[in-house]
């Protein structure tokens, strides 16, 4: 796991899986980047080319959390690996079809069936 | 009398707490055998306190707080706990159950347990009565531009609109959200004058240029206004910073596929669905965010919170 403030994260079967928590609503711009930039880094290392996105922890979220998962989806595309997200909370959904995210990736209700939908 | 409904599917354990319960005289108790079955006595008779075991068939303990927690929400609930079901007993704390008493122990502490809750829970309903009492409720904040006073702002400014029953949970959310998006708006868009490239994948020099405004002069003695006025018919927000404005309508339309990756527009959109009302002043510095009671406080089991 990373030590990070707003993202933690592991590999968990073939995908790297990104936990939002905390204050993730109102994230501080300038604090997101480096930890974006972290998660990156890490899906390097991991030699894995998915990422699942696991709201459990997270109620809500704004613009800066939508601009953190395209940063993330931008370097899986390159990648050639796939992005899902699930436990995405009722208003989570909502931000996500109001930005027009809702059709760019799976958003499903468990971990498990984001696995199943990421798999290569 | 106060009624306790005893939500248990073994028939031992129900007659156990019934007897324990009888100790008290003030206490009324009923039974269901499942949470659906306590669900369906609800919606005809809501008690004062439920007490329920948590493996159930039809509708577990878990689900049962769940449930009471959506829907009567000043409605406690103390959960019976066996060994194997700590896991689901911490599930049904954080999803809002009052306490919980090990089985083993129902002798000596369910009666201790049921009248220390019911006295919390008396002090919430009569606080949640004088919330809805409440004319008008005004307060201004003068913030410096520093964004870990954003999360606890909003909080306190939900918890004001949730205690005058402005709106139900759901759009407190959303009312988090487009409170958010207008406080991050004013201070890198506002004060700190740096755009929308801020959240996207080129945005890497921005962040340098927000670490250095904060500590440079204009920006770093530029602040953000937050005025919150909550009366019954609803909460009007304004939010202004020092900034030099922007125009709302040269905005990209972010629902066009073509803008898709671009960050502009996406958090005036989302307050735009998120409120009833959203104005700003000719200069674009200074936004109002409106949202209209929709939410009628007529049962004393809306809680104030």
């Amino acid at each position: 796991m990373s030590t990070a403030r707003i993202f933690s994260a592991e590999v968990e079967s073939d995908a790297l899986i990104v936990l939002p928590q905390g204050s993730v609503s109102s994230l501080a711009g300038e604090g997101v980047r480096p930890e974006v930039d972290e998660l990156l880094q890490q899906l390097s290392d991991s030699g894995v080319k998915s990422v699942v996105i696991d709201f459990a922890n997270v109620s809500y979220f704004g613009t800066i959390m939508l601009g953190a998962l395209h940063m993330i989806w931008k370097r899986v595309r390159e990648c050639g690996g796939k992005m899902a997200l699930c436990n995405v909370s009722v208003v989570g959904c909502e931000v996500l079809r109001i930005a027009g995210f809702d059709t760019l990736w799976p958003i499903c209700p468990s971990r498990e069936e984001a696995l199943d939908s990421v798999r290569v | 009398m106060t009624t306790i409904l005893v939500v248990d599917d073994a028939a031992v354990d129900r007659r156990l707490v019934g007897e324990l319960l009888a100790k008290d005289p003030d206490l009324d108790v009923e039974f269901a055998v499942h949470g659906v079955e306590a669900l369906e006595y609800m919606k005809r008779r809501l008690p004062e306190l439920v007490v329920t075991d948590l493996v159930m068939p039809e509708m577990d303990g878990l689900e049962l707080v769940g449930a009471i927690r959506r829907d009567y929400p000043l409605a406690p609930v103390i959960l019976m706990t066996s060994k194997g079901s700590e896991e689901i007993a911490v599930k049904a704390l954080q999803q809002g159950a009052a306490s919980y008493v090990p089985k083993r122990t129902l002798a000596r502490q369910l009666l201790d347990t049921i009248h220390n809750v019911l006295a919390v829970s008396a002090r919430k309903r009569e606080h949640s009565r004088l919330m809805q009492c409440m004319a008008k409720n005004e307060c201004t904040f003068v913030l410096d531009n520093d964004t870990a006073l954003f999360a606890p702002l909003v909080t306190f400014l939900q918890e004001g609109v949730a205690r005058m029953g402005l709106c139900d949970e759901m759009d407190c959310t959303r009312l988090g959200v487009a409170l958010e998006e207008a406080l991050t708006n004013a201070l890198y868009h506002g004060n700190l004058e740096v755009g929308s490239a801020l959240h996207e994948d080129n945005g890497r020099n921005c962040f340098a240029l927000v670490e250095q405004r904060t500590r440079e002069a204009p920006y770093e003695d530029r602040r953000i206004y937050v005025e919150a006025k909550l009366s019954r018919d609803g909460a009007v927000f304004v939010l202004r910073d020092d900034g030099a404005g922007f125009d709302p309508t040269a905005l990209p339309d972010p629902t066009d596929p073509a803008n898709l990756e671009r960050a502009s527009g996406r958090g005036v959109l989302l307050m735009k669905t998120f409120m009833d009302e959203v104005i700003y002043n000719d200069l674009g510095n200074s936004v109002t965010l409106v949202k209209y009671r929709n939410y009628k406080v007529n049962s004393p089991n809306h809680e104030d919170s």
